[in-house]
């Protein structure tokens, strides 16, 4: 269980999170959604504990995040964090990272190496894999980030634009169908930051929309459609919910355009 | 006897030595057919050093070898055995014998052989500004190079490989006194006695309680894999800084820390007074006065030299500290953004910085508050120290608890990558160690010999 009260963050002077209450239960798979520069990373970073947040408390299965020493300690055991860039050991394989990263979170050693095996097959790294990560396409440092966090069998995971960065169409895929197995069947807690709407509309469990550092909303995506007015997908829900005054824009601007 | 001396000289040694004595008369050789052999410097240099070597080495060898702790292949093996202290250890005897004593002789006599000539000739005389040298004189200096070498290398890498804690404390704390105060020949050699005993005595404790109570041999097999990590250069961001800890917390950590203060404070009492007792120089404070006038005249610009000097090592731990504490961090909001927002102090960071700050304010006032105080000139320099480091190493916040509690920002870098490609490629074949099992197999070999043999790629 994550419990958020009262979050308020600002790196300079405005604030880039206001205010933010929000729990997620366990095995829930909450996506954070909304436009560019509103705070999803942030929010992400603050449940990480990246960020010490200026007001408010984070509390993680009803330990409360840098509160003290031994609490901190068991947060950090349950709960992984991919940011959307992660840094990768240039001259070691991406199957020595990933046993590298699983034996930092205590994962035991058969698992670990049968684990890692599986997960460079899933992700269609088996022949890249023991070869260094300085030969690695764009994807396939994406995809190598992915798998240390899934090899870490932790029960909370917070993925920053997990779909992002050059994922292959098999390789989102893969990432959806893990994501849902986990939340499904392992009782994992997932968290994440997604720009795409259409990517996360069978798969998220609730949807929190942010904008300007506030939650407009967090809820199904069939009750966000349905708050929408029953628009027909969720990218219309959201665009509704956000910009208000999109379609009206669109149009202004094709106006314009055809008349010049 | 023979069994004895082959157990603590084995015969690879006994060669080396054999052919390290050799190489003085071989040189020797060379330097007369060169035309030189009557440079009674090269000969004198060859002809002691060789056998000096000799005993440093052979000192060193009767730690590291016979030592399970230092040999660790050994030692590990020995842990697999039902030995315990009391019982003769399989490879020979770590403390000294008397079969020792034999091969020191016999290294004293080969550079005895070669000397012989000058020593009676009053050549080694001229040599060490002497007067009057006698034979008899000549084998007591001779023997007593040797002997020392012998025995001082075996003396130190034995106290550095002791994990008996209080013993090497108190080694460390005698040394100074063997000079100092005193500088009298017999309450020395009773210091370097008791010196000699506490070693010893922590040798005995330390085999005692054999596995030992040191990091590599207690810790366990997950922390030593962490380690591995680590060390392989595996984790960086965000795993570095936000993954789940790898070290343990130390309980007498603080303890450690007022001993390590007050040992650096004392030999820097001990230094400064053992030196300038030496040059012989009765008024210490008038000693201290004129090498900070002698500072001066070569740097007219400052007031007192000796305290800039102390005023940029003060900036120097005080930046060390602050290294430590920040490099994976950065405030939680820019310095425009406190203004702006009026958050002048944010407790849960700017704490960070409050020992430093100290550590300046007491290097600025610290030492001249020791003097208006009375303290002697000569103490000053190490009660200052000793003061700045308390203040450096007990002031909190501690590392784990800035670590886990501090209000920072985690700061996004890994470490350079290490690994050459070179050693990624050439896996040697035969590093698994089947003789192991467990963990301890895992952490034995490459991770990559693990990796592919775990998959069937080998």
């Amino acid at each position: 269980m994550i419990e958020l009260k009262n979050i308020w963050h600002h790196y300079g002077i405005r604030p880039t999170l206001r205010d933010i209450n929000l729990t997620v239960a366990p095995g829930e798979l909450l996506c954070v959604m909304g436009p560019n520069g509103m705070g999803k990373s942030t929010l992400l970073g603050v449940i990480a504990g990246i960020l010490a947040p200026i007001k408010g408390h984070v509390r993680i299965n009803g330990l409360t995040r840098r509160a003290s020493i031994e609490q901190e300690k068991k947060i950090r055991e349950q709960v992984v964090y991919l940011p959307d860039t992660p840094w990768l050991p240039d001259s070691n394989t991406g199957r020595e990272f990933i046993l590298g990263v699983g034996r930092l979170y205590g994962v035991d050693e058969d698992r670990l190496f049968d684990h890692a095996q599986k997960l460079l097959d899933l992700f269609d790294l088996a022949n890249k894999g023991d070869r260094t990560i300085s030969s690695y396409s764009t994807g396939q440092r994406k995809k190598i980030g992915l798998c240390s966090a899934l090899i870490t069998d932790a029960p909370i995971l917070l993925l920053d634009e997990p779909f992002s960065g050059g994922l292959d169409s098999s390789g989102l895929l893969a990432l959806q169908q893990v994501l849902k197995h986990l939340a499904e069947r392992d009782d994992v807690t997932v968290v994440m930051a997604v720009p795409v709407p259409e990517l996360v509309e069978d798969l998220a469990d609730r949807i929190a929309v942010i904008q300007d550092g506030q939650i407009l909303a967090c809820d199904a995506a069939a009750e966000l459609r349905r708050s929408a007015g029953n628009a027909n997908t969720l990218g219309e829900a959201l665009e509704q919910l956000i910009h208000p005054e999109g379609p009206k824009n669109l149009e202004n601007y094709f106006d314009t355009a055809g008349r010049k | 006897m023979t069994r004895r001396l082959r157990l603590i000289m084995p015969a690879g040694i006994q060669m080396t030595a054999l052919i390290i004595l050799a190489l003085p008369y071989i040189a020797q050789g060379v330097v007369g057919i060169l035309g030189d052999a009557e440079d009674v410097f090269i000969t004198i240099f060859f002809q002691v050093l060789a056998p000096a070597i000799c005993a440093m080495g052979y000192g060193l060898f009767r730690v590291l070898y016979f030592y399970p702790l230092t040999h660790k292949k050994y030692g590990q093996w020995l842990a697999t055995t039902p030995w315990a202290y009391g019982k003769p250890l399989p490879l020979g005897p770590v403390h000294l014998v008397w079969e020792d004593l034999l091969v020191v002789v016999v290294l004293i006599l080969a550079a005895l052989v070669g000397l012989w000539n000058f020593c009676t000739s009053g050549a080694i005389a001229d040599i060490l500004l002497i007067e009057q040298f006698h034979a008899a004189s000549a084998i007591m200096v001779t023997a007593g190079i040797i002997a020392a070498c012998f025995f001082l290398t075996y003396l130190i890498i034995l106290t550095l490989a002791i994990t008996a804690h209080k013993y090497i404390t108190a080694v460390l704390f005698l040394i100074p006194l063997i000079l100092y105060p005193h500088l009298n020949l017999w309450i020395g050699t009773g210091i370097f006695g008791l010196i000699c005993v506490l070693v010893f005595l922590g040798l005995r404790h330390t085999l005692q309680r054999f596995p030992w109570n040191s990091p590599q041999w207690t810790r366990s097999p997950r922390e030593l894999l962490l380690d591995d990590v680590h060390r392989q250069g595996l984790i960086g961001w965000p795993y570095r800084q936000i993954g789940p800890p790898r070290s343990v917390r130390q309980d007498n950590e603080t303890l450690a820390s007022i001993v390590f203060c007050a040992m650096v404070g004392w030999w820097m009492l001990a230094g400064p007074h053992l030196a300038l007792m030496l040059g012989r120089v009765k008024d210490m404070t008038e000693a201290i006065e004129t090498l900070d006038a002698r500072l001066r005249d070569s740097n007219p610009s400052g007031n007192s030299t000796l305290f800039v000097i102390w005023f940029l090592l003060v900036l120097f731990l005080t930046a060390c500290r602050l290294f430590t504490y920040l490099r994976d961090t950065l405030p939680p909001i820019s310095l425009i953004g406190r203004v702006r927002t009026g958050r002048w102090v944010i407790p849960g960071y700017d704490k960070v910085l409050v020992t430093p700050i100290l550590m300046v304010l007491y290097g600025w006032f610290g030492p001249g508050l020791w003097v208006s105080m009375g303290l002697p000139l000569i103490a000053v320099p190490a009660v200052s120290m000793t003061g700045l480091l308390l203040l450096c190493m007990l002031l909190g916040p501690t590392k784990e608890s800035w670590r886990h509690t501090g209000q920072y920002r985690a700061r996004a870098w890994g470490p350079p990558t290490k690994v050459s490609k070179q050693q990624q490629v050439n896996i040697p074949r035969g590093s698994i160690n089947n003789n192991l099992t467990g963990p301890s197999r895992l952490h034995a070999i490459p991770w990559r010999v693990v990796a592919q043999t775990k998959t069937g790629r080998v």
